[in-house]
């Protein structure tokens, strides 16, 4: 099936004062057409940064991609100009972020917000487009959606606000949404909720799904395919199913092993000992997890394993789950 | 129901009665200057004139041969029955000028020297605060030498030699008041915009693919605007104040524009003679005007603070 994103050897880093922080190193994925990919990885990891990437929406000055490919819909989109750029946002790819709180702007109404996203690539006149906006309000789940468009964001709930933010991402059919830890901020019950909407839509636009989370259950519900990431690198990916079942990376075991519901009752929850580096210590020359990992042996401190097959589009990087069997 | 932050705004300005008094002076003097802005055409030998308004029409009186107290009667040899428009109510100054005509001109004065020079100085702190605060980089660099440069020189220095420079007249006082008086928003809204560009919604629209110019002026302006509105509220007693001064030291407006500066001015040859009438009236009007406004700028701005937006 065709590809909508693929990411080649991505590197985006940050030039501060202090020195430079590789916070993505060499990251490659890839999402089809109706696909949905899930980034997992603690704070800190790059995932965040990897996806303001692909929007070429990285703060610069400090940050900058120094190197890679990022392939948008078939267009490169590292070589277009700022202004060809602006014109994909929101229309090739958008993105709904974790604050739904602030996402909206606290001075206007929903209506005129949504209206404003259809209004930014499009040269429809108002009515047409406050009629998009009504429709896709509705489509997003939001009842009363005519009354809603008049009220203000301080007005609505978080998962009411998410759904607004949803409906602005799609208004225009992107092929992509970037979604960077969309439920992260709501609720626990309002999150299925969210989770199903974006499934709903996705069935409806056909957009790919570029999820950016930390919660594994969430990953679970919505992913086709699995990224883990750690330390600016990827240290494992493949298909959802594979990887629930017969992880191999003692990072992904981590994550695993720190769900709640895997521990007994009265029983302390498991953590990864130590904390994600900033990424401007993160290692150069060994695998960037051996300060952490229970099963580091002594070429972990030496040399960086690379990411290979295993089989079955399953991918490891690491010396002791995956020594380099499966390479051609 | 839904609200906006407007109405919000007026709903809280409606609780404090302070506020609705000064609300309701200002909007009396806005009545009298209004009046002598419109013309009443009048006929006479030479043909048709529209240099006499409304306010001319109502309250000029005829100009004594001398001063008189308050409540004089009009005309040396008036023996007209007592009639209020036979009155100079606030009595004539030492040209024999009648107090309270001179005092209603200087009211339409005073909301030109109040308004004109904030539109100007609001027009130049938007725009070079909103480029500097989003922007950043050389363009803040240049924007701020531009102002701190600005505000060390003395302002009424600056305005002297901007007045010397023009000719004397009541635009020209508004476009050198405007010119020295925008750094202050500027810098607010420069530290707004610096706060507001890195708000999630900010960067929602961006990726939604909005332009630098879409993101300054539908995204941030409004959100910074509250500040301009603030900022227009409380210096316009100080305009008002200021045309007084200016006067005072002889660069003001020219002279046959009301002025409750020359009007002031000319009290230090009339207290000496006793003439107390014309300084009071005048200091009167410009205090009313200056303490409802200020009542109302706090009410205004205690509404449009953006911590107490929710209630």
């Amino acid at each position: 099936m065709e590809e909508v994103l693929r990411i080649e050897d991505l590197r985006t880093y940050f030039y501060t004062d202090e020195g430079i922080a590789r916070a993505v190193d060499g990251v490659s994925l890839s999402i089809r057409k109706k696909g949905t990919l899930g980034l997992v990885g603690e704070s800190g990891c790059g995932k965040s940064i990897t996806a303001l990437s692909v929007l070429r929406l990285v703060p610069s000055p400090p940050g900058r991609i120094v190197a890679g490919k990022i392939i948008l819909a078939e267009r490169e989109i590292l070589s277009v100009s700022e202004n060809g750029m602006r014109e994909m946002r929101g229309r090739l790819a958008s993105m709904v972020f974790q604050e739904p709180m602030t996402s909206l702007n606290p001075v206007f109404t929903v209506g005129t917000q949504v209206e404003e996203a259809v209004r930014i690539h499009t040269d429809t006149d108002r009515t047409e487009a406050r009629k998009i906006a009504l429709e896709y309000l509705t489509k997003v789940g939001i009842p009363a959606a005519r009354e809603r468009m008049a009220e203000y964001p301080h007005q609505l709930s978080g998962g009411m606000k998410q759904r607004v933010m949803i409906a602005m991402a799609l208004c225009l059919k992107p092929a992509l949404l970037i979604a960077d830890e969309p439920t992260t901020a709501l609720d626990v019950t309002i999150q299925a909720g969210i989770l199903r909407l974006m499934k709903d839509m996705q069935e409806e636009t056909e957009a790919a799904i570029l999820l950016i989370t930390h919660d594994l259950g969430v990953i679970a519900e919505m992913a086709d395919e699995v990224a883990v990431m750690y330390a600016g690198k990827i240290v494992e990916k493949g298909q959802c199913t594979t990887i629930f079942a017969e992880f191999l990376h003692p990072y992904t075991e981590g994550l695993f092993k720190s769900l709640p519901g895997r521990a007994h009752k009265g029983e302390k929850l498991y953590t990864i000992p130590g904390n994600v580096p900033s990424a401007l210590q993160f290692l150069p020359d060994c695998c960037r997890f051996n300060p952490r990992c229970p099963l580091a042996i002594e070429r972990c401190r030496i040399e960086e394993p690379p990411l290979v097959h295993v089989g079955g589009g399953h991918w490891c990087a690491c010396w002791v789950r995956a020594p380099e069997r499966g390479l051609e | 129901m839904a609200e906006s932050h407007l109405k919000i705004a007026i709903r809280r300005i409606k609780k404090d009665s302070l506020a609705i008094a000064g609300f309701c002076v200002i909007c009396a003097f806005a009545f009298i200057a209004l009046l002598d802005v419109v013309p009443v055409p009048y006929r006479d030998a030479g043909g048709l004139h529209f240099n006499r308004t409304a306010l001319d029409y109502l309250a000029r009186k005829p100009v004594e041969l001398s001063y008189s107290p308050p409540l004089a009667r009009t005309g040396v040899l008036n023996r007209k029955e007592f009639a209020l428009h036979s009155l100079h109510l606030l009595g004539t100054n030492i040209l024999g000028e009648d107090v309270l005509y001179d005092a209603l001109k200087g009211v339409r004065t005073a909301f030109i020297i109040g308004i004109v020079p904030l539109v100007i100085a609001a027009f130049f702190a938007i725009v070079l605060g909103l480029l500097a605060g989003y922007y950043g980089g050389w363009v803040d660099d240049v924007i701020q030498y531009i102002y701190q440069v600005l505000s060390s020189i003395p302002g009424i220095l600056l305005l002297i030699a901007m007045l010397t420079v023009m000719e004397r007249g009541i635009w020209q006082l508004c476009i050198a008041l405007g010119v020295t008086s925008w750094v202050g928003l500027c810098r607010l809204i420069r530290g707004e915009t610096l706060k507001v560009r890195s708000m999630e919604y900010v960067e929602a629209a961006r990726a939604l693919g909005a332009s630098d110019a879409r993101l300054l002026f539908r995204q941030i302006l409004p959100n910074v605007m509250y500040l301009v509105v603030i900022e227009m509220t409380l210096d316009f007693s100080g305009l008002v104040m200021s045309e007084a001064v200016l006067t005072y030291i002889g660069v003001g407006v020219e002279p046959g524009t009301g002025s409750w500066g020359r009007m002031i001015l000319s009290a230090d040859r009339e207290l000496p003679n006793g003439i107390w009438w014309n300084l009071t009236g005048a200091s009167v009007l410009l205090f009313l005007l200056v303490l409802a406004f200020n009542l109302f700028a706090d009410a205004l701005r205690d509404a449009l603070d953006p911590r107490l937006r929710k209630g």
